[in-house]
């Protein structure tokens, strides 16, 4: 007699080794694989298996404790994020000491707003691409994190990268070459053959950095209009022609302030003088433009904290209310009971009134406080019930009297 | 309250602005100028109609307070036009004849007309205020028998005689005795030696000498004479509502009649229930430095205002004490067919804050309170038709004041029924005999506080030795009171230390109001004689004794206006 197991197709001599293969975990395993339709698998690749899961196991036993307290979703999306910032931070430093160090070397003292721009930004992507092979090369082995992948994905984008000058039609494909003497001529062409619509053109100040900042975007392979990313700058403007999205979004706040450098306002403030904020803007707010772009459209939820007050100078806001430039304060609707409030104005003292007010020693009768005259009423209350019940109780009794009292004599 | 002043400000108002300077001085000068040439204008009109009668009726007291009143708007719009907020009336015109005491200044549309007769002693006080630098005066004059007129002043046929002339003398003299004292505290060393081991000019010493002037001329000194110090806003215009913070100066009232009188028998000890005025509390105030206490040296740098009001005893045979009675408008008029009349000086009391219900009386507050300010007002203030123009036709103009009056009269009797103003009540003397104090029966003691009393705070019980409450007093006056004649005179004086020290007599003087023909039986007498008598010899010596200036009126013109030329004495 032979004793076989048909999962793993094995024989046994004895029935007791058939039961205590039975009762092993291989077993059960080869016996999932079964209903999974999927062939038996051999001791030893088994056992390598729950080897190397074991491993893991200890591996993760060994951390949690250290975290004492579970991670929720939140949590961890905020260390990603922090994570994520302080990467750029440490980027964002090395870059700038490269951009000191090159202006030292050329001996700049002091240079324009404008220059700086431009020459911050090209110092940055070379660092960038300096950093991060090194970055790779020591944790090649590890599984790739989200920054990182964000980061490979940047640098491709780098080398996938072509430059659209401001003349150059961001719409048309290069064989054309479409590239005019102006920018005026080139936002023409772009308004006649794309529609391309530019919003607010009264308040625009510089023309060639929107337009500028616009091509550098498609470059990536960004589309201007939406959250759409493509491979390089062909996909892009492949992309826009489908979906009609030659346009600049100017709705939303966000979509408005991205765009706002390139805007001033200022002659609207009747009451404000034109600050100088577009000229003397930070370093920092040119880096995380750069940042934003390298990390797409999932960093949108980040720009809102980001992102200065851009309308500190036109707004001041002061708590729960927001003072106007015209001097007008709009309060904040929780605070509608107080508003409506409707006090008599303040007395305005003259000399002689104070000084006869200053020379008064009266003690006054003062208000009565509200809440303890409520009490005072309920302990009366109480009293007078108190003594109504003793009334009515003594009533009753009024027949159990040892002696007879005539009413009408009383 | 509700109303506060912080601490810095208060400093400022209160002790500061108080600081005798060039400015200030002008002010108080400027303010005593037109005060003087007021009280002069008033003495003139009484003497043209009573004196001279030279017009067919004489003129009535209504028309001289207002006369006066316009006289005092006119001279103060012609000064301090710029700069400074306010200005005005800080007393309006009142007119007291014989007894009665305080308050008297009736409106156009009072009932009754009120004409002076030969022998009455009327008295004229007025006050003004320029940025609340305050001057007052009060003078009392004579009404003599038609007389004529020589050398542009009066010639009475005689001098006037009698208890009336006793308490002109006292007055007179009283006043002029304590100016030289106040003096005296700029040169302590000219003090009459009889004084100076009294440690400085002690509000003891003030009240001991103007006692023994009175008691010299068989006088009493009435409750309300106060000799006190001024302040800027603070001259004594809201007593009886404000209780002043550092009140300084010395008081009299029916507690001091007393103790006078108790004094006189000391074998009488078992009537007197509580011996010291200590146990005595206050109902306005819990701050001591606004009850009135004789402890308190006169400095230089300080404006007093000298207010002494007599009566002479010397008509009665029995012994008995002087007190004010007010007048209530309405049970006066049933009961009584005494003098009665309207209360009609009013005053803001500013501690007291009411969202008031009718339209008109909303408006007359707030022109109270940006017009008129801390000062007492008439509702005849508030007329478009005030002041009058002395030039034109004035019996169209009193029509067209009275006419106006009734606008308002609504309005103020919701101010008063809130507190929001308080009435200044008329007041009368009145002499009660001691007898009827003493037999009558008072269970209730000194409990119970007669509020329309204006008196000072420590003052409400006017008896404490005896035990007799103000309300008792009051019910007592209406069977046995008996009204008698009263003199006031008061003056405002300033202690300048600026330059070489002076004494500047802001008002009163024989410049403006020379007293009136008088002859009285008696002599100066008591401890101070010698001392009076001294200050009386410094006061004339031009070259040693004490340096008084005094403020000169405006010129009057025939026609009763006012020669434009400043004229600073």
């Amino acid at each position: 007699m032979i004793f076989t197991c048909n999962t793993c197709g094995l024989n046994f001599p004895t029935a007791e080794d058939q039961r205590s293969h039975m009762k092993s975990d291989w077993h059960r395993y080869n016996l999932k694989r079964r209903v999974a339709q999927l062939p038996p698998i051999e001791e030893d690749l088994f056992n390598t298996k729950v080897a190397s899961l074991t491993i893991d196991d200890e591996n993760t036993i060994a951390v949690k404790p250290k975290g004492e307290k579970q991670l929720t979703k939140k949590d961890q999306r905020r260390k990603e994020k922090e994570a994520i910032q302080e990467k750029k931070r440490q980027i964002l430093e090395v870059a700038r000491q490269a951009m000191l160090a090159k202006m030292k070397e050329e001996g700049i003292t002091e240079v324009t707003p404008e220059v700086t721009d431009k020459e911050v930004v090209e110092p940055t992507e070379e660092t960038v691409e300096q950093v991060l092979p090194t970055e790779e090369a020591s944790n090649s082995n590890e599984e790739l994190t989200e920054e990182q992948e964000a980061d490979k994905i940047l640098q491709e984008k780098m080398k996938n990268k072509i430059e659209i000058t401001p003349t150059t039609c961001l719409f048309s494909q290069p064989k054309y070459n479409k590239v005019f003497d102006t920018v005026d001529e080139n936002i023409d062409h772009m308004f006649k053959n794309f529609g391309l619509y530019i919003p607010e053109k009264t308040y625009l100040v510089d023309k060639e950095g929107l337009i500028g900042y616009l091509g550098e975007k498609i470059s990536f392979g960004f589309c201007i209009a939406c959250n759409y990313q493509g491979r390089n700058a062909e996909a892009a403007r492949e992309h826009m022609k489908q979906k009609r999205h030659m346009r600049i979004p100017y709705e939303s706040e966000d979509e408005k302030l991205e765009i706002s450098q390139f805007y001033d306002f200022s002659s609207t403030y009747a009451d404000v003088p034109a600050s100088p904020a577009a000229a003397g803007e930070s370093d920092e707010d040119q880096w995380e433009d750069v940042s934003d772009e390298g990390e797409g459209a999932e960093d949108d939820e980040d720009d809102e904290d980001d992102l200065p007050p851009a309308d500190q100078d036109a707004i001041y806001q002061n708590g729960l209310e927001l003072v106007l430039p015209s001097g007008a304060v709009i309060g904040h609707r929780s605070m509608a009971r107080y508003y409506r409030q409707n006090l008599a104005p303040e007395r305005i003292l003259s000399e002689g009134q104070g000084t006869v007010i200053a020379a008064e020693t009266r003690h006054m009768l003062s208000v009565r406080d509200r809440q303890e005259l409520a009490t005072q009423k309920r302990v009366w209350s109480r009293e007078k019930k108190r003594s109504d019940v003793n009334d009515r109780r003594a009533a009753k009794f009024i027949n159990q009297q040892e002696h007879y009292r005539d009413q009408l004599l009383q | 309250m509700e109303l506060a002043v912080r601490q810095e400000d208060a400093d400022v108002l209160l002790k500061q602005k108080n600081v005798l300077d060039e400015t200030v001085l002008d002010k108080y000068r400027t303010a005593g100028q037109i005060v003087q040439t007021g009280l002069k204008y008033i003495i003139s009109l009484i003497n043209e109609s009573y004196h001279l009668q030279k017009s067919d009726q004489p003129i009535s007291v209504q028309e001289l307070c207002i006369l006066g009143d316009s006289f005092l708007i006119n001279l103060l719009s012609k000064v301090y036009n710029n700069q400074i907020k306010e200005k005005g009336i800080s007393y309006p015109t009142s007119i007291e004849v014989n007894e009665l005491a305080y308050g008297f200044s009736p409106e156009l549309d009072d009932e009754g007309q009120y004409f002076f007769t030969a022998g009455d002693v009327v008295t004229i006080s007025l006050g003004v205020q320029i940025d609340g630098y305050t001057s007052q005066v009060s003078h009392t004059l004579v009404i003599y028998p038609p007389g004529i007129e020589l050398n542009s002043e009066i010639k009475p046929e005689g001098p006037l005689l009698g208890s009336k002339a006793d308490a002109i003398c006292a007055s007179h003299i009283a006043t002029e005795t304590l100016m030289g004292l106040l003096g005296l505290s700029l040169t302590p060393e000219k003090l009459p030696i009889a004084l100076k081991n009294e440690g400085g000019i002690s509000g003891r010493l003030l009240r001991n000498i103007v006692d023994s002037i009175a008691e010299s001329f068989g006088c009493i000194v009435l409750p309300g004479s106060k000799i006190r110090r001024i302040r800027r806003f603070l001259a004594g215009q809201a007593e009886g509502i404000v209780a002043e913070r550092d009140f300084k100066g010395v008081v009299w009232d029916e507690s001091h009649q007393e103790e006078r009188l108790l004094n006189k028998a000391p074998q009488s000890q078992e009537l007197i229930l509580s011996d010291s005025k200590s146990n005595i509390k206050p109902s306005g105030t819990n701050n001591s430095s606004a009850i009135p206490s004789d402890e308190f040296i006169v400095l230089p740098g300080e404006v007093y205002q000298i207010d002494i009001r007599i009566s002479s005893l010397n008509d009665f045979n029995e012994v008995g004490l002087i007190t004010l009675e007010e007048i209530d408008h309405f049970t006066g008029k049933n009961n009584k067919q005494e003098f009665n009349s309207k209360s009609t000086i009013h005053i803001r009391d500013f501690a007291i804050n009411h969202q008031l219900k009718l339209r008109t009386s909303r408006k007359l507050l707030s022109e109270i309170d940006n017009q008129f300010s801390v000062y007492p007002f008439k509702l005849s203030y508030t007329s478009k038709h005030f002041p009058i123009d002395l030039s034109k036709d004035l019996t169209e103009q009193f029509n067209d004041i009275k006419q106006d009056l009734k606008t308002f009269k609504l309005g103020l009797s919701e101010l008063n029924n809130r507190h929001l103003i308080k009435s200044r009540p008329i007041q009368l003397t009145k002499f009660v005999p001691l007898e009827q104090i003493l037999i009558s029966a008072n269970p209730t003691g000194k409990h119970g506080i007669d509020m329309n009393k204006p008196v000072l705070p420590g003052m409400e019980i006017p008896l404490p030795q005896l035990g007799v409450s103000s309300l008792k007093l009051k019910s007592l006056l209406n069977k046995h009171g008996k009204s008698v004649t009263n003199v006031r005179e008061s003056i405002t004086v300033v202690i300048n230390n600026v330059n070489n020290g002076e004494i500047i007599r802001l008002t009163g003087g024989s410049k403006s109001s020379s007293p009136s023909w008088v002859h009285s039986q008696y002599q100066l007498k008591g401890a101070y004689v010698e001392a009076i008598n001294q200050i009386g010899q410094l006061l004339q010596d031009k070259r040693f004794g004490i340096k008084v200036k005094e403020i000169y009126p405006y010129k009057l013109n025939q026609d009763k206006s006012v020669e434009t030329s400043m004229q600073l004495d």
